[in-house]
């Protein structure tokens, strides 16, 4: 065989690498080494961009924002550098302590002010550029339209169709084996988050439906009380405090913030599917995401028609519920009631 | 030797640590007058749901829910544009709006029963978790957000799935007005269709 070889391909043709499979291994390395030093310069920057713009940010950005966090540990840190700098221009001004209240105190200031009855029309318009927190509005909106377009051409018959012919207990197959696909970036961002619980209950989770579950196509572990949860590395930068930023609108992907853009590429370079496949062609590639798609848009279907058909200005609904369906992801799903800033109840 | 045989306050007291291992203190005591309101109004609203009914819906809200509450929110910074000779029309028809917009959404508010996990007050309202069960066996959490109006209790807001459903309401009401500059009358031409 190696003779036959020799005469059809010449050495080069069964040459082996020195290392065998570890060239390509250490390809695949440098490969999501750029992807991940991308990122991590991604998240500073975003970082920074959203620390210099904090005393613009709006009330809802602030509504977004955890309490306690690296973030507001960075400001802290930010101010107090800025005051001490400023004591050694300026010998009358003394270091002082963060004032943690003062935008706070400024937000409260603006929602008391929509509450009274006195508010004029220039800051009713002001408030309502503040409440929305989308700068790109027009664009947003735009990119908006075209998704409508390929949700109209595309995605809505896809799902019916896949709804029509695939039976129920096999479309809950396919999304848990998309689910279970995912479960090392939830286990990473898990860890990342510090919650070893949830942790815990992510790692026997994956080994239970990847081997009883069939590969995951049967939820197994939750019939055994390990619930489902999904973490991303967006949910792990905003435990971290990074703020949000404004509200993008992506094309296909749909609804999302500078935050979660990041978040998304990071969670794409560190999922096992990205490196197994890597090798293939570009369409082979997308089949997972694509996948991912049509499986979720399917499961969303009713409740999208839902919202379209009861809201006047569905751009404006879609922002919200993503907003607040992001917001409670990132608190596990609970609704803190300690901690969480709730709107202000008006008097009759 | 003879074991000393307990005496009555030994009993008492290892009464009382047995007691106490039962359950949580919470569990052991009465639920709260708050309590007891969000179950009745989760059960008439998990019945209405069930008979896909508008009017039940509507007979909920204006019982127990705050409707002028809700309704004045929801306008966010345009609620000066609400003329007093037209509050009780517009309170009319926000109440009819939610028993709609509860109507459209009825599947996901069909559960079998409300258990309460914990209340607590906060500032003017208090807030109450609570695990609605499904007949499939799912369980999702919801929490309400009372507030107290001639003396008792209303609902002021509802989070179902992590959506508040005011907050809601306050986005679509403001972005009618807003497209058409801050017109009240756009907004009851909307809630009228």
């Amino acid at each position: 065989m190696k003779h036959f070889c020799l005469q059809t391909f010449g050495n080069k043709a069964i040459k082996q690498p020195k290392y065998g499979n570890l060239d390509r291994v250490f390809s695949r390395t440098s490969k999501f080494a750029a992807i991940a030093l991308a990122t991590v310069i991604l998240t500073a920057s975003t970082m920074t961009i959203v620390a210099d713009s904090a005393n613009a940010r709006d009330i809802n950005d602030e509504f977004l924002k955890p309490k306690t966090s690296l973030f507001s540990v960075y400001q802290s840190w930010k101010h107090k550098s800025d005051a001490a700098h400023k004591s050694e221009t300026d010998p009358k001004v003394t270091p002082v302590s963060a004032p943690a209240s003062s935008k706070t105190s400024k937000a409260v200031k603006v929602r008391q002010k929509s509450l009274s009855a006195d508010i004029t029309d220039e800051e009713i318009l002001e408030q309502n550029k503040k409440d929305a927190n989308d700068p790109l509005e027009p664009l947003n909106r735009l990119v908006f339209g075209f998704n409508e377009v390929l949700d109209f051409i595309i995605f809505t018959p896809v799902s019916k169709t896949y709804r029509t012919i695939v039976p129920t207990p096999v479309r809950h197959g396919v999304s848990n084996v998309i689910a279970n696909a995912k479960m090392p970036v939830t286990l990473a961002n898990d860890i990342l988050q510090g919650e070893p619980e949830r942790a815990k209950t992510t790692f026997i989770r994956f080994l239970i439906n990847t081997t009883a579950g069939f590969g995951g196509f049967v939820d197994a572990a939750e019939a055994g009380g390990l619930p489902k949860h999904t973490e991303d590395f967006g949910q792990t930068l905003a435990v971290w405090g990074v703020g949000s930023g404004p509200y993008v609108v992506l094309p296909i992907l749909g609804p999302s913030s500078p935050r979660h853009i990041v978040g998304r590429i990071a969670d794409t370079a560190a999922t096992p599917t990205t490196w197994i496949m890597g090798d293939l062609s570009l369409f082979e590639q997308s089949t997972p995401t694509i996948a991912e798609l049509v499986s979720t848009h399917e499961s969303l279907l009713d409740d999208i028609t839902n919202l379209r058909e009861t809201s006047p200005d569905f751009y404006a609904s879609v922002r919200d519920v993503y907003r607040q369906s992001r917001k409670s992801q990132i608190a596990n799903g609970n609704v803190s009631i300690d901690d969480e800033p709730l709107p202000e109840i008006p008097d009759e | 030797m003879l074991k000393r045989f307990p005496t009555r306050r030994t009993f008492t007291l290892v009464s009382l640590i047995a007691l106490g291992s039962l359950g949580s203190p919470q569990s052991l005591l009465a639920a709260t007058p708050a309590e007891n309101f969000v179950v009745q109004v989760g059960n008439a609203i998990m019945a209405a749901a069930r008979a896909r009914s508008v009017g039940k819906f509507r007979s909920v809200l204006q019982s127990k829910g705050a409707i002028s509450t809700i309704a004045i929110f929801s306008l966010g910074p345009y609620r000066k544009k609400l003329p007093a000779s037209r509050k009780r029309e517009y309170y009319g028809l926000v109440a009819g709006h939610i028993s709609k917009v509860f109507a459209k959404h009825a599947s996901k508010l069909a559960g079998q029963s409300i258990s309460i996990i914990s209340s607590r007050s906060r500032g003017k309202s208090v807030i109450i978790k609570s695990k609605v069960k499904y007949p499939s066996g799912k369980q999702s959490n919801v929490t309400w957000r009372l507030v107290k109006r001639g003396g008792s209790y209303k609902i002021f807001d509802v989070n179902v799935q992590g959506i508040w459903l005011a907050n809601t309401q306050k986005t679509d009401f403001t972005s009618v007005l807003k497209r058409n500059n801050g017109d009240i009358n756009a907004l009851f031409a909307y809630l009228k269709k």
